[in-house]
């Protein structure tokens, strides 16, 4: 997986930019959560204090941070969006070019369709449909800050978040993650067959008027189209499958959190305070989680498109005899026996 | 059945292709039309096929002169025929039920037999993505058959050897002699050889029909 996605980094040659702005939006949600368990967990005990000059100053000082902190992020993330349409643009020049550089039999045999997804689907997805790299690296970034804050907070409360957090990861893992990479090939495949039957229907268009051929290329547009919505109905209901799951273990872990941490509170061994702040880290940890989460299945399902991309950028050409005769086509004695081949 | 086409004029945006022709083609006669290529005798079959709408004059192909009556009355063979990304069969039948029987007297006439029965999956051979499975020759030898197995009265035939060499060509020749054996011919050509079969032949010239 990270050998394909290297190769097409390498492709653009952009590498160094695209890893700089990833690295730059990394700590973000880390730091959010941070700010916010802070400002949670010091409201609170001001609250218990009845200190209102310092709740007044730690919410000056939050609105300070999120604003930095929105500041921040928004520059990244425009930054980020206008690298992401130039690497698309390379991509898909590189691609076009690729392709014409194709012997006219690798051309030929594949579906008209499959070059237009290659340009128009296939090449958003490394990038840009979802932004899953920058959200993954966020989300790894956050998971382990806020784990490490809760592990020196309270090890018990780190134990029971990962109780819920790592049946769910290793679930969405197996049972959804693997089988999107072959899921989402299916759905390319479908939808360059279906875009190559809508590509007969212009390109044969008079053939079929005249031989009354529309409801058979219909049929076969249908059936295509059938294809696609199946092979698309089976990415979207591991999805729902997984979001089905996401609020049980997150429900569970919450509650279970609440009951235990309500007994310490009880017994004086934690302040309401800092059982906020832990809930604000357990967020980070559940939040991170779900964001990796969704962005291992992103990840996966791109990866079909990567690898036609590759496979297309490092297809080597086949010469043909047409290729080889090329030249002496122009010479008058050789045009006879050359124009044999086609017979 | 008779092809009867009078005052008809076609444009393009500003520019006018066809202007005022006329013409009577009788039941079983073989036309042919000679003209420089862009002269507008591909435009005049897509017109007499239905194809295109007559927005000025009139075309009746046995007195019908909608364009659905006069497609389900012609067979067209262009110059260069376009396949599906089908099986022969498929682009013989376009999806049609059609008897084996048809459908072996189509392949027969077109000259398709001997090639067909060379290929290991016969005559459900898929030709490839835009025909690309199969060479010139054989596409308009499908093409053709496609034609036979319509069995329309009117044949319209736009240049359909014009692409081919000698050999090929021959082979195609035959294709279409026994396609348009009895049946009511228009082809249209830039190279007069191709017309000697025909029994009269017409230049298109500046948009208007003029007698040789």
């Amino acid at each position: 997986m990270l050998h394909e996605m290297k190769t097409m980094i390498k492709i653009t040659g952009k590498a160094t930019s695209f890893l700089l702005l990833l690295l730059l939006r990394c700590p973000f949600d880390a730091v959010r959560t941070v700010v916010t368990a802070l400002f949670l967990q010091y409201s609170f005990e001001a609250i218990a204090q009845s200190n209102t000059n310092q709740l007044f100053i730690i919410c000056i000082a939050y609105g300070i941070a999120n604003v930095l902190l929105f500041l921040y992020n928004g520059t990244i993330w425009i930054r980020y969006a206008a690298f992401v349409t130039r690497m698309e643009s390379i991509l898909r020049i590189k691609l076009a070019k690729k392709i014409a550089s194709l012997s006219y039999e690798q051309i030929e045999a594949r579906p008209e369709g499959d070059f237009a997804t290659l340009l128009n689907t296939d090449v958003q997805l490394p990038f840009s449909r979802p932004l899953h790299l920058p959200h993954a690296l966020c989300a790894i970034v956050n998971i382990s800050a806020s784990a490490v804050i809760l592990w020196l907070m309270n090890p018990k409360v780190l134990g029971l978040v990962l109780l819920f957090a790592i049946p769910h990861i290793l679930f969405t893992q197996f049972l959804m993650a693997r089988p999107m990479a072959d899921l989402k090939k299916e759905s390319l495949k479908a939808n360059a067959l279906n875009t190559g039957e809508l590509g007969t229907f212009i390109t044969c268009a008079d053939t079929a008027a005249i031989y009354d051929a529309q409801d058979y290329l219909m049929k076969r547009f249908e059936d295509s189209s059938l294809k696609l919505v199946k092979a698309n109905m089976k990415i979207q209901r591991r999805q729902a499958a997984n979001n089905a799951i996401l609020p049980l273990f997150g429900l569970g872990g919450y509650v279970t959190l609440l009951i235990v941490c309500g007994t310490w509170i009880a017994n004086g061994s934690t302040t309401f305070g800092e059982l906020t702040a832990a809930f604000q880290y357990r967020g980070g940890v559940i939040a991170g989680s779900c964001m990796l989460i969704n962005c291992i299945l992103s990840i996966r399902s791109s990866m079909a498109g990567i690898k036609r991309i590759n496979q297309v950028l490092e297809e080597s050409q086949v010469p043909h005899q047409a290729q080889t005769t090329s030249i002496p086509i122009l010479k008058k004695h050789n045009v006879h026996k050359i124009r044999k081949i086609g017979g | 059945m008779s092809i009867h086409i009078n005052n008809l004029s076609f444009s393009y945006g500003n520019k006018t292709v066809l202007k005022d022709v006329s013409l009577m083609v009788a039941d079983g006669e073989s036309i042919g039309i000679i003209g420089v290529s862009g002269g507008g005798k591909s435009t005049l079959l897509k017109l007499i096929s239905g194809l295109y709408e007559v927005t000025n004059g009139f075309i009746s192909i046995n007195r019908h002169s909608s364009s659905e009556n006069r497609r389900k009355s012609v067979a067209m063979v262009m110059q260069n025929a376009m396949l599906f990304p089908a099986s022969i069969r498929d682009n013989i039948t376009c999806g049609h039920a059609i008897s084996d029987e048809i459908l072996s007297y189509a392949c027969k006439a077109a000259q398709l037999t001997d090639w067909i029965d060379s290929l290991s999956s016969g005559i459900d051979t898929f030709v490839g993505e835009r025909g690309g499975q199969v060479s010139g020759g054989q596409a308009q030898r499908i093409a053709i058959a496609r034609a036979i197995a319509k069995d329309a009265p009117v044949i319209l035939l736009d240049e359909p050897t014009s692409a081919l060499d000698g050999e090929t060509s021959a082979a195609v020749m035959t294709a279409l002699s026994n396609l348009t054996k009895g049946k009511t011919v228009l082809q249209v050509s830039h190279r007069p050889e191709s017309l000697a079969a025909c029994s009269r032949i017409l230049r298109l010239e500046g948009g208007q029909l003029y007698v040789t």
